[in-house]
């Protein structure tokens, strides 16, 4: 990120919310006009395309009911969206202070916390310009079965929800880390983790112990949420314990980040 | 800063290529594990009426099946109805009624289960003289040439195994371009995506 120009002569030092909103419009420069959004955004609607179209193939053929298919481009959505919010993320501080381009803020009178606020709420842009894209599919697929709001609203609150969590837990490990290829390998290793209980056998899912498993872990509640609203036919508001989970985590990991970049340093190689 | 941008860049690449592998491994996980069998009853050619047969010396009881063969497409519900007929004169106690599916072709794995969530049918005790007649709901799952057939066998008596005569089914693959109309879609958007990439790539050039 470059510094930025206006409000880099202001002083005293900007509110908190006025220097996020500088150090975020910047950021989001950097993401969709320098080259980094649009081409994730890209490899997400071929990804989508490939799924939507699999999906239609096998309800074609009767191999799958048009809510199974809402449910499964939505959680693929949903899923993949979270991944590449994690990614910017966590790329967010160590990528700048790999490439040495952090320490052109020391000479913005800004606080440190409002460049992470700003990073974060540019990475959660991804998120909602992926959803935009899942958005055109889920109503496409859903058509006829009187689903399409319930999918949209299911499929936002959870993929927020999902962001809102992986934009704080990404730029948490990005602050710790002085390696960009260590942030962003815990991240994905994180994520894969978070991913495991949802691929549990059914068997594996029974008893207390299970179902806890199942509420606590973000993506897998997230996920349970979808398919209650949308395969099973609940209302949106019948199954929100789900969506503790994931509210939970999300809560944790802005505490830890906000924790963190009270302690960030913008000089190259101090963390 | 050029520099870092060129190694921004390659990181860039790479993040993007982790994603789309990540997630193409995630979609036949997920796709595969939702699977269900779903949906209307297509039209089937059926033929006439065929009369079952009994494996064992002396008649005790027969089970016929109302088609011989039947033609239909990949992921088509079919329907045959099998009639038991208990020609004794004793009640056969726990009378369990099967249905099987095989490939004729050595390439191609059946799973029965996945033709029919409902194979296996209890019929309770089964009265001298008495006619059960059963319903069976079928979904071709594969394409290929296969036989269907019921089996039925009691709780008690060693040699107690009758098999249906058997319903050749012709399954014809199904390959649309179009499946719901959704190519378009698929098409257009990452099209439009595309588009914006390529303004964005001009814009940046234009302001060097």
């Amino acid at each position: 990120m470059s510094a930025p120009t206006s409000g880099a002569t202001v002083s005293p030092r900007p509110g908190l919310a006025r220097s996020s909103a500088v150090v975020c419009r910047q950021e989001l420069r950097d993401l969709w006009l320098s080259g980094r959004g649009i081409p994730l955004l890209l490899a997400f609607s071929v990804l989508l395309s490939v799924t939507s179209y699999l999906v239609a193939s096998n309800q074609a053929l009767n191999f799958l009911e048009q809510r199974e298919s809402v449910n499964l481009t939505l959680q693929m959505a949903v899923a993949v969206g979270g991944l590449m919010v994690l990614l910017i993320a966590g790329d967010g501080v160590s990528g700048e202070r790999e490439r040495e381009t952090l320490e052109s803020l020391l000479l913005t009178p800004a606080p440190s916390r409002s460049l992470v606020l700003g990073k974060a709420a540019a990475a959660l842009s991804l998120w909602l310009a992926s959803f935009v894209v899942t958005a055109v599919y889920v109503v496409f697929l859903a058509r006829g079965v009187g689903i399409v709001a319930d999918a949209l609203v299911s499929g936002f609150l959870v993929g927020t929800l999902l962001s809102v969590f992986l934009a704080g837990f990404g730029l948490f490990i990005s602050v710790l880390s002085s390696s960009n290829r260590f942030s962003l390998s815990v991240a994905l290793f994180a994520l894969l983790a978070l991913f495991a209980p949802s691929q549990l056998p059914t068997s594996a899912q029974n008893g207390w112990a299970g179902d806890a498993l199942l509420h606590f872990d973000p993506f897998t509640a997230g996920l349970q949420y979808l398919s209650k609203v949308i395969v099973d036919a609940h209302g949106l508001g019948s199954d929100l314990l789900w969506l503790v989970g994931p509210a939970i985590a999300a809560a944790a990991a802005w505490v830890a980040l906000w924790v963190a970049s009270g302690r960030l340093r913008l000089t190259p190689g101090r963390r | 800063m050029t520099r870092a941008r060129v190694r921004s860049t390659q990181g860039w690449l790479a993040l993007l290529a982790t994603i789309v592998v990540t997630a193409l491994l995630l979609v036949p996980a997920v796709v595969s594990s939702a699977y269900a069998a779903t949906g209307p009853s297509p039209a089937l050619t059926a033929q006439p009426l065929t009369t079952g047969s009994r494996a064992g010396d002396a008649p005790t009881w027969t089970v016929a099946l109302d088609q011989q063969q039947l033609s239909s497409s990949l992921g088509n519900r079919f329907t045959f109805v099998s009639t038991l007929d208990n020609l004794t004169d004793q009640v056969r106690p726990g009378t369990i009624a099967y249905l099987n599916v095989v490939s004729m072709r050595s390439d191609v794995y059946v799973d029965p289960e996945d033709w029919s969530s409902h194979r296996t049918r209890f019929l309770g005790d089964v009265q001298p003289g008495a006619t059960t007649r059963l319903t069976w709901n079928v979904q071709a799952v594969n394409s290929g040439s296969f036989v269907v057939f019921v089996v039925v066998t009691s709780a008690t008596g060693s040699d107690e195994v009758v098999t249906s005569p058997a319903l050749r089914v012709m399954i014809a693959d199904q390959r649309r371009l179009n499946p719901t109309g959704i190519l378009p879609v698929v098409v257009a958007v990452p099209a439009v995506v595309a588009l914006g990439l390529v303004w964005s790539w001009r814009r940046r050039r234009a302001l060097r």
